[in-house]
């Protein structure tokens, strides 16, 4: 059993498989990382800092007769990545022409019908690019991708992550800084929460971060 | 993998835009000063430029959404207006010239463009705010400010029915013919409102001409033919050729009554709020009309612009229609608006950074915008380098001549081929070099010569460092 601090771009899978571990589950339900599980909910959504037990490989027999050829699939889950595109008004940018791009091979594809685009993740892939065509989003956005940064929604980081990724322009994903800072967040937080018919007071509570999670999709 | 997929993604990186750095955090840059108006780009958001995801092992999805913010803006000010009312004065002409710079220079060429755009399409929407100052009612600040929004947005797209109702309405009045029969070559001699006898003879000119009949007076049908031609006077480029916009050229796209085409703010996003003890002695009645000038910074109209492109829900725009109350805009104000809006101990100022907007979603539009300053927070400054046609060398010491709003300026390019001066008046300029003359700011070869706007807080400690001369008769501050 290993102990690892989690660091800025990890998610479960990649530090499963960094481990030579075929499952995530085998550390994310380990009785010893109940306490994180609990915390955490999403699996894929860490803070660097955040501590996981990580489990010795274990053998596994498998009894076979010597004269025949056996051929064995691991099973791996898929890891995914999804991106959903909103225009300027919250609706689905659908069926609009994509790329995306990880780590440098790149899938040209369209949204489907609720703006969605998705592709297999290579386990230790961490950047990528979007690039979506749309007359509903002004012509082209076109974003570089830092793949397993989001930080959690309890955290003023993932909250600015967040916030950026919906469009309320929050500021640098980074604790605040100076007043300004603060005052940018606090009026993301609080377009957001008008948005989202809650209490306006710029405080980013259990509400506005289940919320927030709810609409980001994670 | 076709040849042109095998770019990396870094390839395509954002364009820089100009902006200035100043102690109140990033502005975007001025682009011109024109009469009692001004116009320039905002500053870029960053935020937009990287998306932090989380990878997905059941049903999670990330969500990208671009924000809608302007690109640019345009400002004019309460002197471009008759004092209290929403008529805009003759003076407001440059800065219509003004405002097709700014939409003009944010207009998408057809290769820049998606295939199949319209002209609509390329060029950058617009919406328009009316701001009035914190003195007297609020339902009436809202509706005056609405009113001079409203009064922008028929004159940009000629819709003179619409100040055939202003006139009525917003009670325009007799002075306002007269003011526009000036306009138009007939002058009545005074436009205090009274008709005396030069003011119908000057009016049965207008109406001769017009084939209007000659009664003298100022009817309906008189009145409408004022208001079209006068608005052809107005809305002028910078050559003084009269341009008019479409309705979908607006954000709102005339869809929803003028909503997200036009609206007033009333008092709510005041630049400079005083003082408490400055709002007692400016409250006396004998000190009205002090009060009321140094609150002119306040009445201004805003035009945003946003992406060519872009496109809105007018119905789900968040501020009222410019005729409804003002209950719809606090559903958009900020947690502590009170606050925000209350006198305190100091004069507060939006230029020096200070909160004075109680509208959270205005504040937003205005982030980084160049035009919540006054004319008066800038300093212009003429900057030109000359380089000869290779554009590789400079053409150093060389003489030239400066000639406009009352300067005439001999003087040499420095041994880098420079010349700066500052500060002037804002404008055109004519510049010759050894008998040739130009206009800014088309020089010869890669040259290039601007008059540059400059935030006071920007601005070297002292004149003379070798960059900036200085001004005739004395420093600026």
């Amino acid at each position: 059993m290993a102990r690892y601090l989690v660091q800025q771009g990890d998610h479960i899978s990649k530090i499963a498989a960094d481990h030579g571990l075929r499952l995530w589950q085998t550390i994310w339900d380990h009785p010893d990382n109940a306490e994180l599980k609990a915390k955490r909910g999403n699996p894929n959504v860490l803070l660097p800092g955040d501590e996981l037990e990580v489990p010795e490989r274990e053998q596994r027999v498998e009894n076979c007769a010597t004269t025949q050829r056996h051929r064995f699939q691991a099973k791996t889950d898929g890891l995914m990545l999804r991106v959903k595109t909103l225009d300027f008004c919250n609706a689905p940018v659908a069926n609009a022409d994509a790329t995306l791009w990880v780590a440098g091979d790149f899938d040209h594809c369209k949204t489907d019908g609720e703006g969605l685009l998705e592709r297999v993740l290579p386990l230790d892939a961490q950047e990528g690019r979007l690039r979506v065509q749309s007359a509903a989003i002004a012509g082209t956005l076109d974003v570089p991708l830092d793949i397993g940064h989001l930080d959690p929604v309890d955290e003023v980081t993932g909250q600015i992550g967040r916030l950026n990724n919906l469009g309320y322009d929050a500021g640098p994903v980074e604790a605040p800084q100076d007043d300004a800072a603060r005052l940018r967040v606090k009026s993301a937080i609080e377009e957001f929460q008008c948005d989202q018919g809650l209490k306006v007071d710029g405080i980013c509570g259990p509400n506005t971060q289940k919320k927030l999670k709810e609409a980001h999709g994670c | 993998m076709a040849a042109d997929d095998a770019n990396t993604p870094e390839q395509s990186q954002e364009q820089s835009e100009p902006q200035a750095q100043t102690p109140e955090g990033t502005f975007g840059l001025l682009r011109s000063i024109r009469g009692r108006a001004l116009a320039g780009d905002h500053a870029p958001r960053e935020t937009s430029l990287r998306v932090l995801v989380g990878p997905a092992t059941e049903d999670q999805y990330n969500t990208v959404r671009p924000g809608l913010f302007p690109i640019a803006c345009w400002r004019a000010e309460d002197m471009n207006f008759e004092f209290g009312s929403s008529f805009p004065m003759p003076d407001l002409a440059p800065g219509m010239a003004a405002f097709k710079e700014i939409f003009d220079a944010h207009i998408l060429t057809k290769e820049e463009a998606p295939d199949g755009a319209t002209d609509v399409d390329r060029s950058p929407p617009v919406t328009l705010f009316g701001h009035a100052d914190p003195v007297g009612d609020e339902e009436y600040n809202k509706t005056l400010s609405g009113h001079r929004a409203r009064a922008i947005y028929a004159l940009l797209v000629r819709d003179v029915a619409a100040w055939d109702s202003l006139h009525t309405d917003a009670e325009w009045g007799d002075r306002s013919c007269q003011l526009m029969l000036e306009a138009l070559g007939h002058p009545c001699g005074r436009n205090d409102g009274t008709i005396d006898e030069p003011t119908k003879r000057a009016t049965r000119d207008f109406q001769s001409a017009n084939g209007l009949g000659t009664s003298g007076s100022f009817d309906s049908a008189t009145r409408h033919k004022m208001h079209e031609l006068y608005m052809d006077k107005l809305c002028v480029d910078a050559t003084g050729k009269p341009y008019t916009l479409d309705k979908a050229q607006f954000l709102g796209k005339d869809a929803a009554g003028g909503k997200a085409c036009y609206q007033g703010c009333g008092e709510f996003n005041p630049v400079m709020l005083f003082s408490q003890r400055e709002k007692e002695v400016y409250d006396e009645a004998k000190n009205r009309s002090e009060r009321n000038n140094e609150n002119a910074p306040n009445r201004r109209v805003v035009a945003l612009l946003f992406r060519p492109g872009t496109k809105i829900d007018a119905t789900k725009w968040p501020c009222p229609k410019a005729t409804e109350n003002t209950q719809g805009c606090r559903k958009r104000f900020w947690s502590d608006s009170t606050k925000r809006l209350k006198n305190g101990d100091e004069r507060r100022e939006f230029s020096k950074g200070d909160n004075t907007f109680g509208c959270r979603f205005y504040d937003r539009m205005s982030t980084g915008s160049p035009c919540e300053r006054g004319i008066e927070d800038y300093t212009s400054v003429i900057a030109l380098r000359l380089v000869s046609a290779s554009e590789e060398t400079c053409i150093s010491e060389e003489p030239i001549r400066i000639r406009g709003h009352g300067l005439d300026i001999q003087a040499q390019t420095d041994e880098n081929g420079y010349y700066f001066r500052g500060p002037v008046p804002s404008g055109d300029y004519e510049i010759t070099l050894q008998d040739v003359e130009v206009k800014f700011p088309s020089l010869p070869f890669g040259s290039e010569a601007h008059v540059l706007h400059v935030p006071h807080s920007l601005l070297p400690d002292r004149w003379g460092d070798g960059f900036l001369e200085p001004p005739p008769g004395g420093g600026d501050e």
